[in-house]
């Protein structure tokens, strides 16, 4: 009896042990519950990796941190789309930093009011040599933030004055309408100056090695954690002063490779919002009651087939357009972009009737008509050429690249499909410009039709891996760039523009992407922005 | 004897060093081939020529290559690995927390296969043509032609979408705990030292499915090869002895059969480990696993110098300890070792 009882005593100390271990792990999840509407779980599939985006090797989905983390002076509208989608609006320009601006010195000046009570995280306030340093940073550090305050004319450091505590002068060499939107791109953020200097050494004036993992700035989010490869953390800064206080109080971002899994965990409903899901899984998950879809077109953007000048028989035009009737356009668009995006096919007009851009060319598939074009460019029997896609973006690029052979062969031109591997393709395709005929695409921050014709058609110029050259073109591009879209001469030199580029084709556009985005159907604030990027600060939860 | 075998341990650790300065060469050089230009890719979207040009001078990609070897070379011995311009953090820093994340799942994974494998072997082995033995072969078979990208997401699309018995596959832990304090690196080591249970629960449940579809992997190589050296050694002239001699059934078959099978077993566990170890990189990506095997790949496609020759070297590091190991193990298990040297 008394040796059965010792033996008990022990079990009801584990028993007891059981119980108030499985109670507080029933209470752990109350607790959770509470703080889990406040907190943000978003999927990424790409990996940050640093929160400096002037960093030389900053890849793209580091930039949501200078969006989150550091406020600009100016920023873009957002507006609402047909379908309740959120997307960024290019024409207009609403304060962030800055809580008015003025254009001074006969309009070769802007004068920024910056606001009296805007902080830094750390409570001192931002004030015009805080711009300055970061301007002068931006464009001192070279490489990409130095080449984007470029497209907005800003390439010295006496440009950027500071008048006085909150007064700030940015002065132009020549007035120009992409100046202020340049302003609101990610790249001209706003640093904390004087902690910044503390961490400078004499070879890292710039304290590149200090802001790669520690962000200084006044954002309306401070990190929280950041472990590379994982996760970032960020927490809402209560003092933010440039805009509405947004409503989530933490967001994670959490990596997570494989969009298959993305795709489980938001279905599942363990997370809010997921990034960069495949269309096919977007069109799917549609359908889903649970779920809502965040869709609109990428701005600027086209995914195209380029013809190289400097291939033979891509120098003549009729060949080119033979090219342009063989594609075969709907298939494309079915197949390789579940139909999300925009067509840019099929126009019924054969000039340019506006300046939208970029639109539809006229362009239909017709194989009799490239056929023909093909036996008066001299090409009855047609030519071997390769067909270049990046195996990075090989989910639309490889059907695409496909069904274009395919169409191609029916006419004559045997094309074996080129992959290049992501890494590569930077140096073939836009440096050394050498692909014959490639899938590519190019999407313009700064949302004006000559702003894309700049980069995109000029001879020598970065994303015209096609050679194309057009002095016309170039003459155009030069004399529109820095005009203002309300002079009269604007619409007449765009119009132009697309008219050249749809008779010369030295770019087949296929369609207009779009930017998708899968959330948990009580989410809301999931904005399309230019860059692509997330921006955590309109977000909010039922 | 024990001077020998300390002698013939010692000789082979001698060899490691060679073998070491032939990876450093080997993955320095094959990294300068890979193709693409590095200077080119982190250039970024907008680079110009003359930003391009600044990255390269940035990057020391402008000297001669005999150079950038020896600056490598020096740096190596100083500790530096370079810093991963696709991760941007030092490679050092990134080897150390990926290394422990892919160690404790292929250590669990193999773990898992070895409890599965060894006693199906055995059985199988024991029972030629049973039903055990079909079991094991159609398990082998399985094992050994199901692609692991598959398993995984088959194990995943069963136990977590459908069923819901495991945790999101979101890597390591859950979002709403903190990794525990780095003492090893190995999250449930670290959670059960410092005593925190349910991170250890968690950091346990996160490591299931992953290490279950690494071991279905294993599984097969480690069966067959424990079935088919037990066969051998059964079949052998000193069991027939002992068997004769009257040495009762289960010392015959687990102390004089297995001692003797283990010796292959143990190389192909060792070649199976470095393979998990290395290969496991489609479950990295399916369960969100944040290991060196995802690191390198993406060093590999963004060519990153520096990772990508971090990433062989620790990796040579751990294989030829690996295999130094195992011969150690070897040279004391067999009697025959040292002997004759």
């Amino acid at each position: 009896m008394l040796s059965s009882l010792k033996k008990k005593v022990p079990h009801k100390i584990k028993l007891y042990g059981l119980i108030t271990l499985s109670i507080a792990s029933l209470l752990a999840p109350q607790v959770k519950a509470d703080t889990r509407q406040e907190t943000l779980i978003v999927l990424s599939g790409a990996s940050i990796n640093s929160l400096d985006i002037h960093r030389t090797g900053t890849n793209r989905p580091s930039y949501q941190v200078a969006v989150n983390m550091y406020d600009r002076l100016v920023s873009f509208g957002i507006k609402e789309s047909a379908n309740g989608s959120l997307k960024y609006d290019s024409s207009t320009i609403k304060p962030e930093l800055a809580e008015s601006w003025e254009l001074v010195d006969d309009g070769m000046s802007y004068l920024f009011h910056i606001r009296k009570d805007a902080t830094f995280w750390d409570g001192s306030p931002v004030t015009a040599d805080d711009v300055k340093w970061s301007f002068d940073r931006a464009i001192s550090l070279g490489g990409f933030p130095t080449v984007q305050m470029k497209a907005g004319g800003l390439t010295s450091p006496e440009q950027f004055v500071v008048v006085d505590k909150h007064t700030f002068k940015v002065k132009m060499f020549k007035p120009s309408k992409l100046t202020l939107p340049d302003l609101a791109v990610p790249i001209p953020m706003v640093i904390n100056s004087t902690l910044a200097k503390k961490h400078a050494t004499k070879d890292d004036p710039w304290a590149t090695e200090y802001l790669h993992k520690t962000p200084a700035g006044g954002g309306a989010y401070m990190l929280e954690r950041w472990v590379p490869g994982q996760q970032l953390v960020y927490k809402r800064f209560d003092d933010w002063k440039s805009g509405d206080l947004p409503k989530m109080k933490r967001v994670i971002v959490r990596e997570v490779p494989s969009s298959a899994t993305r795709r489980a965990l938001i279905e599942r409903g363990d997370a809010d919002v997921a990034l960069g899901l495949p269309s096919k899984d977007v069109k799917e998950l549609m359908s889903y009651p649970s779920l809502k879809v965040s869709s609109s077109t990428i701005d600027n953007t086209i995914h195209a087939l380029g013809l190289n000048m400097n291939f033979e028989p891509f120098s003549k035009t009729k060949v080119r357009q033979a090219i342009a009737y063989a594609i075969p356009y709907q298939e494309i668009f079915d197949v390789a972009a579940y139909g999300m995006g925009k067509p840019m096919w099929g126009r019924d007009t054969e000039k340019a009737t506006s300046i939208l851009w970029p639109q539809p060319f006229p362009y239909n598939t017709n194989l009799e008509k490239a056929k023909s074009l093909l036996a008066e460019a001299g090409y009855p029997n047609g030519f071997e050429v390769p067909i270049s896609i990046n195996l990075g973006f090989s989910q639309w690029t490889e059907p695409t690249a496909l069904l274009i052979q395919e169409n191609l062969k029916a006419i004559g031109i045997s094309a074996p499909v080129n992959k290049i591997p992501g890494a590569s393709w930077r140096t073939k395709a836009l440096v050394e410009k050498g692909l014959e005929l490639h899938l590519k695409n190019f999407g313009g921050w700064l949302n004006y039709p000559d702003y894309y014709f700049f980069w995109a058609y000029i001879k020598g110029h970065l994303f015209n891996s096609m050679n194309y050259d057009n002095p016309e073109i170039k003459s155009l591009v030069d004399s529109s760039l820095h005009m203002e879209v309300t002079d009269s001469q604007y619409d007449t030199n765009v119009k132009r523009l697309i008219d050249i580029a749809t008779d010369e084709v030295p770019m087949i556009p296929l369609w207009q992407p779009s930017l998708d985005v899968v959330m948990k159907s009580n989410v809301s604030g999931y904005v399309n922005w230019f860059h692509r990027q997330l921006d955590i600060r309109a977000f909010s939860k039922e | 004897m024990l001077y020998d075998k300390g002698l013939l341990i010692l000789k082979r650790v001698m060899l490691a060093i060679p073998t070491f300065f032939g990876v450093m060469v080997i993955s320095f050089c094959l990294t300068r081939t890979l193709p693409g230009d590095p200077a080119v890719y982190f250039a970024g979207v907008l680079a110009d020529e003359a930003s391009i040009q600044q990255v390269r001078e940035q990057l020391g990609l402008d000297r001669s290559l005999p150079y950038q070897f020896l600056a490598y070379c020096q740096n190596i011995l100083q500790g530096d690995f370079g810093r991963s311009l696709s991760t941007g953090q030092d490679v050092l820093d990134e080897i150390r927390t990926r290394l422990p994340a892919s160690l404790e799942l292929t250590l669990l994974g193999l773990f898992f296969a070895l409890i599965t494998a060894i006693p199906l072997g055995i059985i199988a082995a024991l029972k030629p043509n049973s039903w055990v033995d079909h079991v094991c072969r159609i398990l082998v078979t399985c094992g050994a032609s199901t692609p692991i990208f598959f398993s995984g997401l088959f194990l995943m699309f069963v136990f977590y979408y459908l069923l819901g018995w495991a945790p999101s596959p979101i890597g390591r832990l859950d979002f709403i705990y903190l990794e525990p304090l780095h003492i090893t690196g190995f999250y449930t080591i670290d959670a059960l030292l410092v005593g925190d249970l349910e991170t250890f629960k968690a950091a346990f449940s996160q490591l299931i499915l992953p290490s279950t579809t690494l071991a279905l992997c294993a599984l097969a190589p480690i069966a067959r090869m424990t079935r088919s050296s037990m066969l051998t050694s059964l079949e052998s002239e000193y069991v027939k002895a002992a068997k004769a001699n009257g040495i009762p059934a289960k010392k015959r078959v687990y102390l004089y059969a297995l001692q003797n099978a283990s010796l292959p077993l143990l190389t192909v566990i060792g070649l199976v480990f470095g393979f998990l170890l290395g290969g496991n990189v489609l479950v990295e990506k399916v369960y969100s696993w944040p290991g060196v095997g995802s690191f390198a790949i993406e060093a590999l496609i963004a060519s990153d110098y520096a990772a990508v020759q971090g990433f062989v070297l620790i990796m040579a590091i751990l294989f030829v300890s690996l295999n130094l190991l195992i011969d150690i193990f070897y040279t004391l298990l067999d009697p025959r070792m040292g002997r004759n040297e």
